[in-house]
Order: C-alpha cells, then structure tokens, then sequence
C-alpha cells in the first residue's frame, strides 16, 4: 500500500506540475493581454503534432532536436498570431477576443485532422521506461515532467524577477496605459509574451507525448484542470500557480483511492467550486492581489 | 445458394490476384445495381480507404462474374464524417438516390443510431458497422442490419477466453472507459462473471482521462489474474504504456482496438506484447477464402493500401446485399430486406450469416488474436474462432 501511494503522490506531482504550466501560461497572456486564451489546449495538441507528427515522422529529426525544432515553430506561430490576432483585437470588447481565440482552436483542430490524420501519435524510445525507487516503479515520463517543469518555472521566475524586460512585462500585465507612459513598449511585450507562452505550450506538447499520445483532445482536460490550478493556486503569480497544480494533482489522485477512479476529475472540479465559493484569491494569491491592486491604484492616482 | 456465394467468393477472389479483376472486356450489362457506402470521410481516414477498396473489390469480382441479376454492380460512396449531424447528411445523401438499393458502412455506434430511422421511412435495408448493444436492444427497425458480431458477443467472448481458455477463472479484472462502449462491455462481463462464480474487479476511466496510474495500481493490487481492457483505439498506447510501466503483466484481452496496425505502430512492441484482442477477422488467420480476398486487395490496390477487418467486413457486406438482391430477384428495398432476413448461413469473411433472435445481428463468432513481437514489429497472431456458429 506504502508503494501505491508513493507512486500515486510521484504521478500526482508530475500531473500537478502540468496543470501549474498550463496555469502559468493562461496567466501570462492574461497579464498581457487581458484575455484568456481558450485556443489554449489546441496550442499544446499543435506543438504534440509538430514535434511527433513532423519533426519525428516526417523529417526523422532526433528527439531532442525534434523537440527544440517543435518549440521554436510554435513560438514563432505565437508572434504570428500576436501580430494578427491579439494585438489588433486588444482594444476591442473583450468577448470578440475570446470568440477569436476559440475560432483559432477550432481552425487548428480541424487542420490538425487534415495535415496529421485522425490517428493518435505516439513518439518512439522518448521519455520512456521506468524508475524503481523505495519499492515503487515510476514512469521516467513522470519524471522528465517533474524536471523540466521545475526548470521551466525557473526560467520565468528569474525573467520576470531578474530582467529589464521581465519587468516590462509585469508592468504591462498591472497597467498598459501607465507602461506605456513611462516608454515601455506595449506591443512588444505582448509579442514575447505569446512567443514565451506558445512555446510553453509546445513543452508540454512534447513531456506529455509519451503519456497522454499526441491526438486532437490531449489537452482538454489539462487545461480544464490549469484553469481549476490557476482558480486553487489563486490567478497572477507563478508560486500560485504551483501551488494549485500540485495540491489538484495530487489530491485528484489520492481520491482514486476511496473513490472510483471515474470520479477524478468529478472531485477536481469540486474543488475549485469550493474555492472561487470559499476562498476566491485561491491558496497563495491573497497577499498578490493587494499588492497588484495597490500598484495598479497607484498607477491609476499617477 | 451459399455453396454458390462461398465458390464466388473464393474462385472470384483467385481470379482479382491473377488480374482477372476487371470487367469482361465486351462484357454488357443491362443497367446497374447501385450500393451505397456510408463512409467516414478524412476524420477516420484508416476506415475509409479500407472500406472503400473492399467494397469496390467485390463490386468488381461480381462483375466480372456477370453481375448481379444481369447488372453492373456500382458503389456509391457518401461521407459520414465522425459527427452525428455529418452521418445524416451523409444518409441522406445516399437515399436521395433512388437507385440505391441498399447501403452499407458506417462504424460509429452513435452515427448509425442517427440514421437508422431514415433508413426505416425510406425501406432501404442498411447494413451497419456499428457494435453498440443499443442498436439492437433500442431500434425497432426490419430494415436494420449488422454483419458483424456486437459489442456484446465480442466482450463476452473475451472474458470467457481468458476465464476458460487460459483458466484465469478466479479473479478476473476489467479496465473499461466510462462511455457507452466501456460500459456496455462492463455490464456483458459483470453478468458473465456472475454466472461463472468469478470475482471481478472493475476500474473505469474517462475519455478524457490523461493518468491512468490509479486504476491499473488498484487492478494490480487487487491480485486479478487477468484483466478484460475494453478501451477506444485512441487510449491503446496510454494504457498499455501504463499497464507496462506499472508492471501489471497479467494476460489481457481488449477489442478489435489492440489488433489494429495503426493502433499497434504507437506503442512500442513490448507494452503491447502478449496482448490478446477479439477481432472480427484475424489477418493472419489460415483461410483460403480470406488469403484470397488479401490477395486480390493488394493486387487491385496496390501493396500499400491499407487493409484492416473493417475493409473485409464491408466486403462481405456487399457480397451479403447482392446475394439478397439476387434471392429477391429485385432491388426494390422491402423485397432485399425480406431476403436478407431470410439469409441462411452466408459465407462472409468474418463468419457464417443467419438472423440471431427476431432482429439486427446475424453474426456471433469473432476470432481471437495476439499481439506478438516478430522482428521487433508486433504482429496478430492468429489464436482461434470463437462463439456459437448459427
């Protein structure tokens, strides 16, 4: 029994750590752009196809160099679609933005159909085999997602903490108009902020391959469950964003247990009713949101 | 009248692979006989390709054998898409044809309920693919027919073969997705398990599940002995991947999913390894009527058209209609279905067809095959036929 558990809590980490990405991204394009991306799944289902679909099978790239080839095309589709999508749109009502970004979702489902066929894609000898530790076996997938989560997560923290333009963007996402007053160029930074997100999505594109295989719905739960991360952890900061994805990952996993397992995502959902009923600011995202709110007062009396 | 269709099929058969497949040259028919191919389009490229050449191939067999009631046999095909809006359309399609005579294909349990019904108002006889037990125990429909054996005959034969053929008779699992394919099988097994005195241990999972680990750590805990894996093509490679990760080597029977080749290239061979499957045709099967029919495929469509069970299904689907046709001496839709009712052990592919109880299923026997490594490829290997022959 000690060994199910460890390796529900080891399976539930690496699950957590995909939702805290796909929370992490909905955020940044959030601070950004002041919209939530809902082509979002299709984004991470594209960089799945292009890194397995193209890269792999077609070019017969090898894995790592699929994998870097995959997420450069999906960052450089990212600033295509900044430029014709979410920087001419961004002054607009906020709801044809969001209508913009499904109908991109659904253009990319149906493409993904027609370039790659309707049969589920699985990467050969990529993240695959297992671990045995203390007794438990661990998919090395598991792992790898763990690892480049946590190396993922770093990279942004130390952007948007250490960086000039890091900063920029923070300033963005708290007020454009006071950003752009003080010379930071706004377009600019929603332009990097989708290249970085998109190509988030084609990491976990790519790390969850082996597990989930690369078809049309690989991401539908997932960024249902980022978007569960986001509202636990508590919207706008990265730790947030951890935090809510470990704790749904692997509270999500440990239910399986009492629970039939069919229940899962049943619980997960529950659980961020019960948030947003009786904690809206989620489990971290308190203290962030009065100092946002402070900045963003201040910005407002300047 | 079956001696007659067995010898078409087989002396047809040899003709196509040594390039007799082809019309008579001179040959004159006396109009055509037009059957419908309900496909489904791009969005199951796989199924379509393989339908498509089965049917035209025994569409030109029967030509080359002077037609049908002295016609041209012709298929028209329609696609279905994957959506039940798209399988209407697509029916409707084909029934605003008056010509066609009958209509065949169409995979998706949910599509063929859409449609089933037009079918009955228009009194085309429509022979589905289509496994779901609800196309039998929900319609009311003469002209509602299936030539293949259902969700339920296969689910049931999968537990009995590794409950009585592999003697795995104590403790049995079942990992099945939480849908109405899943579940139709969970309840055939639960009930086959009851009758059998066999402890059974049911995890199910969503379609939309992307971590399995919890159910396949509970079904390896709870010291099953074999597991029933009633799962969708799409979740073959993460299930066998998490079986195999997790160490849950017990023997496993899924459906016709865990026996495609396009389902099988996903996995890497060891996860899948050993896995048995139920399918309608097994490829490697000894047979001289199915090693024919694989030869002509390839001889007429080349060597790498896509050929599965569900090419040489719709075969034998058209072979069945025009065997009716004949027998009706018309192709007027309620004369083709009283024949079709009346179809007394005609030789398909995937087994004998004869009507089992008053309505929709005519065949009850599946064979079963095992996934095996050959040359670091995995392969079906052909096991046995299963079920009671009508």
């Amino acid at each position: 029994m000690q060994n199910v558990l460890f390796q529900l809590i080891v399976s539930g980490i690496a699950m957590g750590f995909v939702y805290a990405l796909v929370a992490v991204e909905y955020t940044l394009i959030w601070n950004a752009c002041g919209l939530l991306n809902f082509s979002h799944e299709k984004i991470i289902m594209l960089g799945g196809y292009v890194f397995v679909g193209t890269c792999i099978n077609v070019f017969h790239m090898p894995n790592l160099l699929s994998a870097l080839s995959a997420i450069l095309i999906l960052g450089l589709f990212g600033v295509l679609i900044a430029v014709t999508i979410f920087i001419p749109l961004r002054n607009q009502s906020r709801l044809i933005a969001v209508v913009a970004t499904v109908m991109l979702g659904q253009i990319l489902n149906e493409a993904a159909v027609l370039v790659w066929g309707p049969v589920a894609l699985m990467p050969k000898n990529f993240l695959s085999g297992v671990f045995t530790f203390m007794g438990a076996t661990i998919a090395k997938s598991y792992v790898y997602i763990i690892l480049v989560s946590i190396i993922i997560i770093a990279v942004l923290q130390f952007i948007f903490k250490k960086t000039k333009f890091g900063k920029a963007m923070t300033c963005v996402s708290i007020h454009k108009t006071a950003s752009s007053l003080m010379g930071i160029n706004v377009k600019a930074s929603m332009v990097v902020t989708l290249l970085i997100s998109f190509m988030i999505c084609a990491v976990i594109g790519i790390i969850t391959a082996p597990v989930f295989t690369v078809k049309q719905q690989m991401a539908t739960m997932i960024a249902l469950k980022g978007f569960c991360a986001g509202v636990i952890g508590g919207f706008g900061s990265l730790p947030a964003a951890i935090a809510g994805g470990l704790t749904l990952g692997i509270v999500e996993n440990l239910t399986g247990l009492i629970l039939p397992a069919v229940f899962k995502d049943a619980v997960a959902f529950a659980l961020m009713i019960l948030f947003m009923m009786f904690s809206p600011k989620g489990l971290v995202g308190v203290k962030e949101s009065i100092k946002s709110r402070r900045i963003k007062k201040a910005g407002e009396a300047g | 009248m079956k001696k007659k269709w067995a010898a078409i099929i087989l002396t047809a058969s040899m003709l196509m692979s040594t390039g007799f497949g082809v019309r008579a040259e001179g040959q004159e028919f006396d109009g055509q006989i037009k059957i419908g191919l309900l496909t489904t389009g791009t969005a199951i490229a796989t199924y379509t390709e393989t339908v498509t050449y089965g049917a035209e191939l025994a569409a030109q067999q029967l030509n080359a054998d002077g037609g049908v009631l002295g016609k041209e046999v012709v298929i028209v095909t329609s696609d279905g898409s994957n959506t039940a809006d798209e399988t209407i359309n697509g029916a409707n399609r084909l029934l605003e044809d008056k010509e066609i005579a009958a209509v065949c294909g169409y995979p998706l349990s949910t599509g063929c309920l859409a449609i089933e019904s037009l079918f009955k108002a228009a009194e085309k006889p429509l022979v589905i693919s289509g496994t779901s037990v609800r196309l039998k125990d929900e319609t009311d429909n003469e002209y509602l027919f299936r030539g293949r054996a259902s969700d339920a005959i296969q689910a049931r034969n999968a537990a009995a073969f590794l409950a009585e053929e592999l003697g795995m008779d104590e403790v049995m699992g079942i990992l099945y997705e939480n849908n109405d394919f899943g579940q139709g099988a969970l309840q055939v097994v639960e009930e086959y398990c009851e009758e059998k005195g066999i402890k059974l241990v049911a995890e199910g999972f969503n379609s939309t599940d992307t971590d399995i680990t919890t159910q396949v750590l509970k079904l390896k805990d709870s010291g099953c002995q074999s597991v029933v894996t009633w799962i969708a093509a799409s979740a073959v490679p993460t299930v066998s991947s998490n079986m195999y990760n997790q160490g849950l080597t017990v023997p496993k029977c899924g459906p016709v999913a865990v026996t495609l080749e396009e389902n099988l290239t996903n996995c890497e061979p060891e996860w899948i390894d050993g896995w048995y499957g139920v399918t309608d045709i097994c490829m490697t099967k000894d047979d001289e009527a199915l090693t024919a029919f694989i030869d002509a495929y390839y001889e007429a469509f080349g060597d790498d058209a896509y050929l599965s069970n569900e090419g040489a299904n719709i075969y034998s689907h058209v072979l069945w209609i025009c065997d009716a046709i004949e027998r009706a001496g018309s192709t007027d839709g309620p004369a083709i279905k009283d024949a079709m009712r009346e179809t007394d052990n005609f030789p398909g592919l995937n087994g004998t067809y004869k009507l089992i109880g008053d309505m929709v299923d005519y065949v009850s026997t599946i064979d079963i095959a095992q996934d095996t490594i050959v040359d670091g490829e995995v392969t079906n290997v052909f096991i046995k036929t299963v079920g009671e022959e009508q």
